[in-house]
C-alpha cells in the first residue's frame, strides 16, 4: 500500500509548467496583495516555476504592469539565484512567472519583491525542497513504450496468424 | 479592449502534442469523409463533418484556452470546462460518425494490416458492444460526475496538473459512452428501443439537478482550495460555488432535456415512419484509387522540387557558405563557437541533415556544393575514364566513413576552426580531382563519405523518388531515365528507376524526373524501413543480401552514432584521459582512435558475425552467415538514424542561436556588437531528453519490425522467425540502451560557450 502511495504520489508530480501551481505565500504588503506560486508539486531538486499574482488591495484588480523580482536563497552553503518574473513567461496572462532550477534538497527561501509606479512591496515563504525522483521514474513512459509496442505488435501477430487458420487465409477488413 | 481583457483572454497554453493530436485526428477523419462523401453522400453529409471538427475544437477551447489557465482560481470556470467535456464535446464528435471516416482516412495498411486484426478480435468486439451499451453509458456518467466531486478527489485534481488531465480524460471519455446509445453513430447497432433514451436522459438530468443543487445550495465552501486562492473577481469562494452549481444545473440540464424533447417528437411524429435508411442511398461512386502522397503532385511544393533554378540556388548558397566557413575557419578566431567553422558545418548542416533525412530523405546532396566541381569539370570535357572496376563497391567507402567518424573525435575537428576548413577545401579538392578523371558521379557514388552516410540513412527515410505507375515503365523502350536524351542527362549514379529500390546511391538530383518522357517518376511516400525489408535485385547494386560493402558501411554508420554521442560524455571523456594518463601518453588522441577502431571495425565485425551464426543455429536454415549478417545489418539502419538524429537535434536545438554572434563578429557595423551570450545553450538538456529517447523508442520499434519481417522472408513458423531474429534484436536493445544510457550522462556542449 505505501508502495502504491508513493507511486501514485511520483505520478502527481508534474514536470514544471508557469501556470500557478500550488499557492505558498498569500500576504498584503504595501498597496498590493501578492500571493506566490510554485509548481510542480511537490517542489523536488531540478527545474521549478515561481509565478506571482499581484493586486492592488484597494480594488483587487491585478496589477499588470509592475516588475517582479524573485530571490531564491538557499540552505547554506547553496547560493541565492534571483530573477526577474515576466508576464511572458506565464500562461496565465495575470501571473507574472519564472523558471528556476533548484540545485539542493531543503528549505529554500523565496522573497518576491514587486515595484509600480514607486510603491515597492516585499514578501517572503518557505519553499520546501524534495530530493529529485529517481531518474526511472521520469523515464519509466520512454522505457515502457518500446516493451508495449512490442507486446501489441506480438498480439497482432498472433491474431493474424490465428485468424488466417481458422478461415484459411489472412482476414480482411470490411471494404467500406 | 482594456489590458486586463487581453490579458485574460490571451492566456492560451497550447501544448504542441495537444495541437499535433488534434491536427492529425481532423485531417484524417476528413480525408476518410471526403472519400465517404463521395460514396454516400447521405450518410456522410456536410453537416457531419461540420460537427466532428466543432467537437475537436471546443475541445481545444476547453483544454487550451483561459478556461484552462482560470480554471484553478475559479470553480465557474472550471465548471464550464467540465460542461464542454461532458455534454458538447462528445456528441459533437459521435455525431461525425466517427468510426468509419477515421479508419478511411488512415493510411490503407494501418487500417487493413495493423488494426485489421484487433479490430476483427471477437474479445475486442464484445467490449466495444459492451462499451456502447446504454446502462454501462450511464453508470459511466454518473460515477465520473459523482466521483471526481468528492471534495479529496477535486483538490487532488487541482493539486497536479497530471491528475487534472486524467479528471478531464475521464469526463470526456464518460461523456462519450453516455451520448453513445443516444446519438447512436453509423453504424453501430442500438441496444435499446428509442423510447428508452428519453428515461436515459432524464435519469442523468436527475443525478445532474442533485449534484447541482448541493453546490448551488451548499452554505459552506466545499473545495477548500477555492477557498485559499485569491480571488480575482469581486465574488466570494461560496458565490463562485454557487454561480458553478447554476452553470451545471442550467446547461447541462437543456442539454439532457432538449435531445429527450426531440426524441419524443420524432417518435410522436406521424413522418418517422419514413426513416431515411428507406430512402435510396445515393449510387455508390466510384472511390478514386489510394496512392500514396507524391510530393511532385502537390501543387506548390512539386514544381518547388523539381526547379532546377532552386537546386542551383542552394548549390550557390552552399557554396557561399562553405567559402565563408572556410575563409573564417582558416583566418577567424580559434575559439570554435566564435568562428562559423566551429559553429555552421557541426551545429547546424549535421542537424538540418539528419532532420531531412527522418523527414523526407537525402536532402542534403541536391544542395551540395561538392558536385559544382564536377559540373565545371564536365564543361571542360575533362571526365572520360570510368570509375575503375576494383573499386566499384562501397568498401572505400567503408573506410573514409570509419576515417571521418574516428578523425573528428581522435583530432577533435568540431572544435577545431582550421581543421574543419582545411577539411572543406580538401574536400573541394578531392571531388575535383574524381570528377575531372572518371566519368559520372564517381565521386558521390564511390567516394563520398557525407553521401553514403545519407545513402544508408535515407533507406529509412519516408519519401523515396520511384515510378509512379509500373505499368508505364514496361512499354518504355528508350529508358531515358537512366541513359538520357538530347535534351536531358540521366541518372548519373546509374540507376534504373523501374528496377530501383530505395534511396541508396539516389542523390534526390530529380535528373531521372527531368529525363522521363512519360512523367513517370515521382518523390513517393511510403513506410519508412520498408525497402530494407525485401531482397530484390536493385538496380545498380544487386541483392543486398550479396553486398557485404553495404553491411559493412551500414554498421559502421549504425556504430558511429553511438560511438559519437558517448564520446561527448564525462565519464568516456575522464575515462579516455585517466587511461591516457596511466599509459603514460601525453594525450587522448591513442586512447580515441584506437576506442574508435574498436566501436567501428571490430565490435560490429563481431557482434554481427555473432548474431548472425547465432540467429542461424537457432532458426537451422540453410543460410550462409554472410547472408543473413547482410540483410540483417540492414535492419540496425532506423536505430543508427534514430541515435544521429536524437544527437544531432540535441546540438541543433542547444546551439540554434549560436550563429548569430558570430556573423555579429563578421559584421559589426551592420548587426551591431557580438551578443556572445546567445552562443551558449539555449535550452535545457533534460528538456530535450524526452525527445531523444523517443527518438531512440521509435528507431528501435522500427529496427526490430524490419528484422521481423526480413526473418519471416525465410518462411517456417513464428519460432524460427524469432531464433533468427532474436539474437539481432538483443544487439538492438544493447544499443538502444547504450544510446539511453549516452544521454543520461553529462554533456560537453560542444561548438558553444559553457557561458555568456
Amino acid at each position: 500500500m505505501r508502495r502504491l502511495v508513493a507511486l501514485l504520489w511520483v505520478l502527481a508530480a508534474e514536470p514544471a509548467q508557469a501556470d500557478g501551481g500550488t499557492l505558498r505565500i498569500q500576504e498584503e504588503s504595501g498597496p498590493f496583495r501578492i500571493a506566490v506560486f510554485s509548481a510542480p508539486e511537490p517542489l523536488r531538486v531540478g527545474v521549478a516555476d515561481l509565478s506571482v499574482l499581484v493586486q492592488r488591495l484597494e480594488v483587487g484588480s491585478p496589477v499588470l504592469d509592475a516588475e517582479v523580482e524573485l530571490r531564491v536563497e538557499g540552505p547554506p552553503p547553496e547560493p541565492s539565484i534571483e530573477l526577474r518574473a515576466t508576464r511572458e513567461q506565464a500562461t496565465n496572462g495575470l501571473l507574472y512567472a519564472a523558471a528556476v532550477r533548484l540545485p539542493a534538497v531543503g528549505t529554500w527561501t523565496l522573497r518576491a519583491k514587486v515595484r509600480q509606479r514607486g510603491d515597492v512591496a516585499e514578501v517572503a515563504g518557505e519553499l520546501p525542497v524534495a530530493p529529485a525522483p529517481p531518474r526511472f521514474w521520469m523515464l519509466w513512459p520512454y522505457l515502457a513504450f518500446p516493451p508495449t509496442a512490442v507486446a501489441c505488435f506480438a498480439l497482432h501477430q498472433w491474431l493474424k496468424r490465428r485468424m488466417g487458420t481458422h478461415r484459411g487465409g489472412v482476414p480482411q477488413p470490411r471494404s467500406w | 479592449m482594456s489590458p486586463l481583457a487581453h490579458a485574460v483572454l490571451g492566456s492560451w497554453a497550447v501544448s504542441p502534442w495537444l495541437a499535433i493530436f488534434l491536427l492529425l485526428a481532423a485531417g484524417i477523419y476528413a480525408r476518410g469523409w471526403r472519400e465517404l462523401h463521395a460514396q454516400m453522400p447521405e450518410r456522410f453529409p456536410r453537416w457531419r463533418l461540420a460537427a466532428f471538427l466543432g467537437g475537436l475544437a471546443l475541445l481545444f477551447v476547453a483544454i487550451a484556452s483561459p478556461l484552462d489557465a482560470f480554471a484553478a482560481f475559479l470553480l465557474q470556470v472550471h465548471m464550464a470546462q467540465h460542461v464542454l467535456l461532458m455534454v458538447l464535446v462528445p456528441p459533437l464528435l459521435l455525431l461525425g460518425s466517427p468510426a468509419l471516416p477515421c479508419l478511411r482516412g488512415l493510411p490503407a495498411v494501418l487500417a487493413k494490416s495493423a488494426l485489421g486484426p484487433f479490430l476483427a478480435w471477437p474479445p475486442l468486439r464484445r467490449l466495444f458492444e459492451a462499451l456502447g451499451h446504454p446502462l454501462v453509458g450511464a453508470c459511466a456518467l454518473a460515477a465520473a460526475t459523482w466521483a471526481w466531486h468528492v471534495p479529496a478527489a477535486y483538490e487532488l485534481a487541482l493539486a497536479s496538473p497530471r491528475w487534472h488531465a486524467v479528471e478531464h480524460a475521464s469526463f470526456l471519455a464518460a461523456g462519450l459512452l453516455f451520448w453513445w446509445p443516444v446519438i447512436q453513430p453509423w453504424p453501430s447497432q442500438a441496444r435499446w428501443p428509442r423510447w428508452a433514451m428519453v428515461p436515459y436522459l432524464l435519469l442523468a438530468d436527475l443525478q445532474n439537478t442533485a449534484l447541482a443543487a448541493l453546490l448551488t445550495f451548499s452554505d459552506r465552501v466545499l473545495y477548500p482550495a477555492y477557498g485559499r486562492m485569491p480571488r480575482l473577481a469581486d465574488l466570494s469562494a461560496l458565490d463562485d460555488q454557487a454561480a458553478a452549481g447554476v452553470l451545471m444545473w442550467v446547461p447541462m440540464s437543456l442539454a439532457y432535456l432538449i435531445p429527450a424533447a426531440v426524441i419524443t417528437a420524432r417518435l410522436l411524429s406521424p413522418r418517422r415512419e419514413a426513416p431515411r435508411a428507406a430512402r435510396p442511398l445515393a449510387p455508390r461512386a466510384a472511390i478514386p484509387p489510394r496512392r500514396g502522397l507524391d510530393l511532385l503532385a502537390v501543387p506548390g511544393v512539386g514544381t518547388l522540387l523539381a526547379s532546377r533554378g532552386l537546386r542551383r540556388a542552394l548549390q550557390g548558397v552552399t557554396l557561399l557558405i562553405a567559402i565563408a566557413v572556410v575563409v573564417d575557419g582558416l583566418l577567424g578566431p580559434s575559439m570554435s563557437p566564435m568562428n562559423l567553422a566551429g559553429v555552421v558545418p557541426w551545429t547546424y548542416w549535421r542537424g538540418a541533415v539528419v532532420v531531412g533525412l527522418v523527414a523526407l530523405g537525402n536532402v542534403f546532396c541536391p544542395a551540395c556544393p561538392f558536385m559544382l566541381p564536377r559540373g565545371l569539370a564536365r564543361r571542360l570535357r575533362l571526365p572520360r575514364r570510368p570509375w575503375p572496376r576494383a573499386l566499384r563497391s562501397k568498401w572505400l567507402a567503408v573506410g573514409l566513413v570509419a576515417a571521418f567518424l574516428s578523425a573528428s573525435e581522435t583530432f577533435a575537428l568540431w572544435d577545431s576552426p582550421v581543421f574543419t576548413a582545411w577539411l572543406v577545401l580538401g574536400y573541394f579538392a578531392a571531388a575535383l580531382a574524381v570528377d575531372a578523371v572518371f566519368r559520372g558521379a564517381s565521386f558521390c557514388k564511390y567516394v563520398c563519405p557525407i553521401g553514403q552516410f545519407q545513402f544508408v540513412q535515407s533507406l529509412a527515410s519516408p519519401f523515396e523518388v520511384a515510378v509512379r505507375r509500373p505499368e508505364v515503365c514496361s512499354e518504355c523502350a528508350t529508358h531515358d531515365c537512366l541513359r538520357g536524351n538530347a535534351q536531358e542527362r540521366g541518372c548519373e549514379l546509374e540507376l534504373f528507376l523501374p528496377r530501383k529500390s530505395g534511396s541508396l546511391d539516389c542523390t534526390f538530383c530529380l535528373d531521372c524526373v527531368h529525363a522521363c518522357p512519360h512523367t513517370n517518376i515521382g518523390v513517393l511516400a511510403g513506410v519508412p524501413g520498408r525497402e530494407l525489408v525485401g531482397d530484390p535485385a536493385r538496380s545498380s547494386l544487386g541483392r543486398l543480401s550479396q553486398r557485404p560493402d553495404v553491411a559493412a558501411l551500414a554498421l559502421v554508420v549504425v556504430f558511429g552514432a553511438f560511438a559519437g554521442a558517448a564520446a561527448m560524455t564525462g565519464p568516456v571523456t575522464r575515462f579516455a584521459a585517466e587511461l591516457a594518463g596511466r599509459l603514460g601518453l601525453a594525450s587522448t588522441r591513442p586512447v580515441t582512435a584506437t576506442a574508435f577502431l574498436l566501436a567501428l571495425g571490430i565490435a560490429p565485425l563481431a557482434l554481427a558475425g555473432f548474431a548472425g551464426g547465432l540467429g542461424r543455429r537457432l532458426a537451422r536454415v540453410d543460410v550462409p552467415v554472410r547472408t543473413l549478417v547482410c540483410r540483417f545489418a540492414l535492419a540496425l539502419v532506423p536505430l543508427g538514424l534514430a541515435m544521429w538524429t536524437a544527437h544531432c537535434l540535441f546540438h541543433l536545438l542547444a546551439g540554434w542561436r549560436s550563429a548569430v554572434p558570430v556573423v555579429q563578429r563578421l559584421a559589426p557595423g551592420l548587426l551591431g556588437p557580438p551578443r556572445w551570450a546567445m552562443s551558449a545553450s539555449a535550452v535545457d538538456a533534460d528538456r530535450l531528453l524526452g525527445v531523444d529517447l523517443l527518438l531512440l523508442d521509435l528507431g528501435l520499434l522500427l529496427t526490430l519490425w524490419v528484422g521481423w519481417r526480413i526473418a519471416g522472408s525465410y518462411g517456417g513458423r513464428p519460432g524460427r522467425s524469432i531464433g533468427l531474429a532474436g539474437p539481432w534484436a538483443l544487439l538492438a536493445v544493447a544499443l538502444w540502451l547504450t544510446g539511453i544510457w549516452t544521454f543520461l550522462q553529462p554533456m560537453e556542449m560542444r561548438g558553444l560557450m559553457s557561458h555568456g
